[in-house]
C-alpha cells in the first residue's frame, strides 16, 4: 500500500503554479489523476461482486471497516483487459461527490507508474475526437516521455456513471 | 445559534399554550410558557431580529395579562395566540432563510383586542370563585401529578404575600407596594464578545420600575493592560418595583452563563436580605461544584430540564412538555439523574459505525485465536469483545430518542383537526417514553398525521351520530407506543366506525383489483386499502372507511423496514399498527449462501425456513410454486434472479417471507447461521439496485450484501399477479396477532 496523501499545506502553496498528477495505466493507455483526488492506492484484494449490479461495477471491498465499491473504468471506455497481466492491478481510492457529501470510490487500473508535477501550461486541451468512448472523459493532455497522458476528468466519470446506473446490466 | 434556540423556544412555547386551557391555575406551568415567550423575545432583539422581538411581545404580553390575573383563559384566546405562535414561527424560518416576512398586522391587532378586551371578560369572572369558574377543569384521566406548584422552593419565592396577591384575581387592581431590591452585577468578561448589550438589559430593568444605576470601576485594570473586548465594570443598581423576585431574575436570563448576579431586597429598615437570586447554577442539578461556578459556554450546551416533579411523578405526562423546554429553569430543583448534551447527528453517526468495526475487529482477532490457538491472549481478547460489544450497544443507544419527540406534535394537530372538523376528540398518549431510533421518530411524523386525520376526516362520527349509537360524545384516539419482543409496536387507534368491508370490496372489484363475484377474504380486504391508487380523488366524500394514500403510509414505514397491521370491529373502531425495528443501524439477519456469494437477509423478513428437498414443486398457473404442508407457495429462485450460473445444489433452502398479504418462497443454496450486522448504506452509485438494502462487514472482513426480499419478490415480476391471484389461503398472520 502507497500512502499518496502529501502535506497539505504544502500543495497550498503550489496550487496556482503546479499541480502532482499520479499516472497510471489503464488498457494499454496512460492516465493521470490529480494527486488530491487519490486517498490511497491499494492492492487488489477480496472483493464481493454485486449480481445484477451495472457491468462497470466490479464489486464491494471492505476498506477499513467502510464498504466501498469497485468501478473497472475498461468497459465504459471501450478498452480491452489484458489478457495476461503481468502482476496483480491496483486500485485507486478516489473521493467523489460534492464537498459536503464527498464518498469513496475505488478504481481499478493496471498499475500506478508515477507522481509527477505538472504546471497548468504544459496540460493541452483534449481533442473533441479521436479518444474513443473515453473522449468525454478526458480534460486534457499530458505529453510526457514521447507519448501522452490523458487526464481524467473523475467528477464527469462519476456523473456520468450514476445517470447510467439504472440501467443495471 | 439563534435559531436552533429559536426553534425549540417556540416548541415549548406550543406546548405550553396547548396545555394552558387544561392546566388552569397551575402557575408554574403558565411561568414557564411565558418564558418561553419571553426568552424568544430577548433571544431576537439579541441578534437585532427587530421585527421578530416586537411580535413576540404581543404574544408575552397576553400571557402576562394571564399571569396577573387580569384576563381568563379560554379557547379563543388559545387559538388566537396559537396562530400567533405559528406565524411567530414562520417568521423565525423566513428569516433563516433570508427571506424574511413581515409580522401579521391582523394577529397584531387581535392580540392587542385580548388585551383590551380580554380584561373585561376577566372582570366578569372575576365575581366568581375560581372553583367555580365557567368550566371546571375535567377530572384527569391519568397520573398527571404535576398538579403540585412546580414552585416549590422558599428560596425563589421569599414574599409569599406577595405572591399570592399577584395570582389571585381577587383583587388585580390594588396597587401592590413597590419592594426596593439591590442587585449586584459582575459579567463575565466576555459579555461583550458574545454580542450582549448590557444597555438593553438595563433598559429592561427600568421598564420594570426606578432604577438606580452605579458602575464599580475598581477592577478596572491600567490602560496597558485594557482588552477593549473584555468587560471590567461590576454594576450596582438599586430598583424599586412591583415586580417579583423572579421577574427581575429573568431580566438578566443571559448574562446567567459567566456572571455574577445576586439580588438582595432591601428592608425597611436598610438591610440587605438576599435572595436566592438566580438559582439558574444550583439548577443543573447535575453538576455540584460551586454555587457560582462558571458555566461552560461551549457549544456542547447541558440542557438540563426543569424538573419540578418529583423523579417518580416524572413520567408518563400527556405532554412531556419539558422535553424541549428552554435549559434554564428558575426553579431550584430535585436532582435529576442525567445531564443532557446535544451532538452532532453526523458524529454520532460515525461513532456508531466506528463502533461496529471495533466489533468486526474483535471477532477476526477471535478467529485468529482459534486458528493459532494463542492461550495467553485469549484473556485479553474476550476483554475486548465484551467492551467493544458494550461500546457498541451504548453508541447505539445514543441514536434513541423518546417517541415523546413525536407524539408531541399531536394535541396540537388534533386541536386543528378537531375545530375544523367540528367533532370533538379525546386524544390519549400512552407510553412517549419508548425509545426508538431517531431516523425512525423522524420519518414517522408524516404517516401518523396522516392516518391521525384520516381518523378525524373518515372514521370518527359527529357528535350527534355517535350520541345515537350510544357512544361517548367526544370520539377517542389513542397514541400509543410500547415493546412486542424486539420490536416497538406504535398505534393509533380510533372508536369510529370500523372499516367498512361491503364498500372496500365493492371498490375493490370497481377497480378491477378484486375479481368479479368473489369474496375477498379479511386479510385481501385489509391488504386493498393499501393497494396504490385504491382510493381515488372522487371516492373520498362517499368512503366512509379508510384508504387515502395508505399506500404512501405503508411505503415510509417498510423504509424503516417495519409493517403496518390494521385491526378493525365495525362499529367499533381501527387500529393502525406499526411495528418497526428498535434501532435502523443495526440489524439480525440470516446469513445464507447462493452461487458462491454470501448474503444477509433480515430476520424480520423470515417467516420460516424449509429445506426444499423435502416439499413438492408444483406448477401452478404457469410460476413456479412449491407445496408447503399442503399449502401453494409460489416461488423465487435466487440463483436464477442473479442469473449464476451451473446446476443448484440437490438441495435448497426456501425462505418464506411475506408479500402484499401472501407467502412467497425465496429459494437460496445453503444457510450459514444468524448474524448480527451493522448496516452500511452502499452509497449513491447502487441505489438503483432495490434488491440491496445495504452491506455489511463480515467478521472474516468479507463484505456482504444485505438482501432486501420483499424487493427481490416485487422484481422476479411475480408481484404484480400475485397480488390478483385468488388464493389466498392463509390468514394475514399481520393481522392476527
Amino acid at each position: 500500500m502507497v500512502d499518496m496523501v502529501t502535506d497539505a499545506s504544502i500543495e497550498e502553496d503550489d496550487r496556482d503554479r503546479a499541480q502532482s498528477y499520479v499516472v497510471f495505466r489503464l488498457g494499454g493507455e496512460g492516465y493521470a489523476l490529480e494527486v488530491m483526488r487519490v486517498q490511497e492506492v491499494l492492492d487488489m484484494q477480496a472483493l464481493t461482486e454485486v449480481p445484477g449490479g451495472p457491468k462497470y461495477l466490479l464489486g464491494v471491498i471492505n476498506l477499513r471497516g467502510h464498504v466501498v465499491p469497485v468501478y473497472d473504468l475498461r468497459t465504459p471506455f471501450g478498452l480491452i483487459k489484458e489478457q495476461k497481466p503481468t502482476r496483480a492491478p491496483c486500485v485507486l481510492i478516489v473521493e467523489s461527490g460534492a464537498e459536503n457529501a464527498a464518498q469513496i470510490t475505488g478504481l481499478l487500473v493496471d498499475r500506478v507508474s508515477d507522481v509527477l508535477e505538472i504546471p497548468p501550461e504544459e496540460i493541452q486541451p483534449s481533442p473533441r475526437l479521436g479518444l474513443g468512448k473515453a473522449t468525454p472523459f478526458v480534460r486534457g493532455l499530458i505529453r510526457h516521455q514521447d507519448a501522452f497522458l490523458l487526464v481524467l476528468d473523475v467528477d464527469r466519470v462519476f456523473s456520468t456513471l450514476g445517470s447510467l446506473n439504472g440501467e443495471g446490466v | 445559534m439563534f435559531y436552533e434556540e429559536a426553534r425549540e423556544l417556540l416548541i415549548g412555547l406550543e406546548e405550553g399554550l396547548m396545555e394552558l386551557e387544561r392546566r388552569r391555575g397551575d402557575r408554574a406551568h403558565l411561568d414557564q410558557t411565558f418564558r418561553s415567550a419571553h426568552s424568544l423575545k430577548g433571544a431576537a432583539a439579541m441578534v437585532g431580529l427587530a421585527a421578530i422581538a416586537e411580535f413576540t411581545h404581543h404574544i408575552e404580553a397576553v400571557l402576562d395579562q394571564i399571569r396577573s390575573g387580569m384576563m381568563g383563559v379560554d379557547a379563543e384566546i388559545i387559538t388566537s395566540l396559537l396562530e400567533a405562535r405559528d406565524h411567530l414561527a414562520a417568521m423565525v424560518e423566513a428569516e433563516a432563510a433570508h427571506s424574511p416576512i413581515p409580522p401579521s398586522t391582523e394577529l397584531v391587532g387581535r392580540l392587542a383586542g385580548l388585551i383590551g378586551g380580554g380584561s373585561a371578560k376577566a372582570r366578569a369572572r372575576e365575581a366568581i370563585p375560581p372553583a367555580a369558574a365557567p368550566a371546571p377543569p375535567k377530572p384527569e384521566p391519568k397520573s398527571r401529578s404535576r398538579k403540585l406548584d412546580a414552585k416549590p422552593s422558599a428560596a425563589a419565592a421569599p414574599t409569599p404575600a406577595k405572591r399570592k396577591k399577584k395570582s389571585s384575581t381577587s383583587e388585580p387592581s390594588a396597587v401592590p407596594a413597590l419592594t426596593r431590591y439591590q442587585i449586584s452585577l459582575r459579567p463575565g468578561h466576555d459579555v461583550l464578545k458574545r454580542g450582549i448589550n448590557l444597555a438593553g438589559i438595563f433598559d429592561e430593568l427600568r421598564e420594570l420600575g426606578q432604577t438606580t444605576l452605579t458602575a464599580d470601576v475598581d477592577s478596572v485594570p491600567p490602560l496597558e493592560r485594557i482588552d477593549p473586548e473584555q468587560s471590567y465594570l461590576v454594576w450596582t443598581i438599586t430598583i424599586a418595583t412591583d415586580a417579583s423576585p423572579e421577574r427581575i431574575d429573568e431580566v438578566f436570563l443571559f448574562l446567567a452563563e459567566d456572571s455574577e448576579i445576586t439580588i438582595g431586597r432591601i428592608e425597611a429598615d436598610g438591610r440587605l436580605v438576599p435572595i436566592g437570586s438566580a438559582p439558574r447554577v444550583e439548577a443543573s442539578a447535575a453538576e455540584p461544584g460551586p454555587r457560582r461556578a462558571p458555566r461552560p459556554s461551549s457549544a456542547i450546551v447541558p440542557a438540563v430540564e426543569p424538573t419540578a416533579l418529583p423523579p417518580a411523578a416524572a413520567q408518563p405526562h400527556a405532554n412531556g412538555a419539558p422535553e424541549h423546554a428552554p435549559a434554564r429553569p428558575s426553579h431550584p430543583t430535585l436532582a435529576r439523574p442525567h445531564a443532557r448534551i446535544r451532538v452532532d447527528a453526523g458524529q454520532l453517526d460515525e461513532l456508531v459505525g466506528l463502533a461496529g468495526e471495533l466489533v468486526v475487529v474483535t471477532d477476526n482477532l477471535m478467529g485468529l485465536r482459534e486458528i493459532g490457538g494463542m492461550d495467553p491472549w485469549s484473556h485479553a481478547l474476550e476483554a475486548l469483545e465484551r467492551v467493544s460489544r458494550q461500546i457498541r450497544d451504548t453508541t447505539l443507544e445514543l441514536r434513541m430518542v423518546p417517541v415523546d419527540e413525536l407524539f408531541s406534535r399531536f394535541p396540537r394537530v388534533v386541536r386543528d383537526l378537531s375545530d375544523r372538523s367540528g367533532k370533538e376528540i379525546d386524544l390519549r398518549i400512552i407510553g412517549q417514553d419508548t425509545r426508538l431510533d431517531r431516523t425512525i421518530v423522524e420519518r414517522l411524523g408524516d404517516p401518523m398525521v396522516h392516518l391521525i386525520r384520516n381518523a378525524v376526516d373518515h372514521a370518527l362520527e359527529l357528535p350527534a351520530e355517535r350520541l345515537a349509537k350510544g357512544k361517548p360524545r367526544a370520539g377517542r384516539i389513542t397514541l400509543s407506543a410500547g415493546h412486542e419482543g424486539d420490536r416497538v409496536a406504535i398505534r393509533v387507534e380510533d372508536d369510529g366506525r370500523g372499516l367498512d368491508r361491503e364498500k372496500i370490496v365493492k371498490k375493490g372489484i370497481a377497480l378491477g383489483m378484486v375479481p368479479t363475484g368473489t369474496s375477498p377474504d379479511d386479510p385481501r380486504v385489509v391488504s386493498l386499502i393499501f393497494e396504490p391508487g385504491f382510493s381515488t380523488r372522487d371516492s373520498v366524500s362517499d368512503m366512509s372507511g379508510r384508504g387515502v394514500g395508505l399506500d404512501v403510509v405503508r411505503d415510509a414505514v417498510r423504509a424503516l423496514r417495519g409493517g403496518v397491521a390494521v385491526e378493525s370491529v365495525p362499529g367499533k373502531g381501527t387500529a393502525f399498527v406499526f411495528r418497526l425495528p428498535l434501532t435502523l443501524a443495526l440489524i439480525d439477519g440470516l446469513l445464507v449462501e447462493t452461487a458462491g456469494g454470501r448474503f444477509v437477509v433480515p430476520l424480520a423478513q423470515v417467516e420460516e425456513c424449509v429445506s426444499l428437498a423435502g416439499v413438492r414443486s408444483a406448477l401452478a398457473e404457469g410460476r413456479p410454486c412449491v407445496a408447503v404442508r399442503g399449502e401453494l407457495v409460489p416461488m423465487v429462485s435466487l440463483r436464477n434472479l442473479f442469473r449464476a450460473d451451473g446446476p443448484p445444489p440437490a438441495r435448497q433452502e426456501l425462505l418464506l417471507t411475506r408479500h402484499a398479504g401472501q407467502r412467497v418462497g425465496v429459494a437460496v443454496d445453503r444457510l450459514l447461521g444468524r448474524v448480527q450486522a451493522v448496516i452500511q448504506s452502499l452509497g449513491e452509485g447502487l441505489h438503483g439496485l432495490g434488491r440491496f438494502s445495504g452491506a455489511t462487514i463480515l467478521g472474516d472482513g468479507a463484505v456482504s450484501l444485505i438482501l432486501d426480499l420483499s424487493a427481490v419478490v416485487s422484481e422476479s415480476r411475480f408481484a404484480e399477479t400475485a397480488t390478483r391471484s385468488p388464493y389466498t389461503a392463509s390468514p394475514w398472520a399481520e393481522s392476527q396477532r
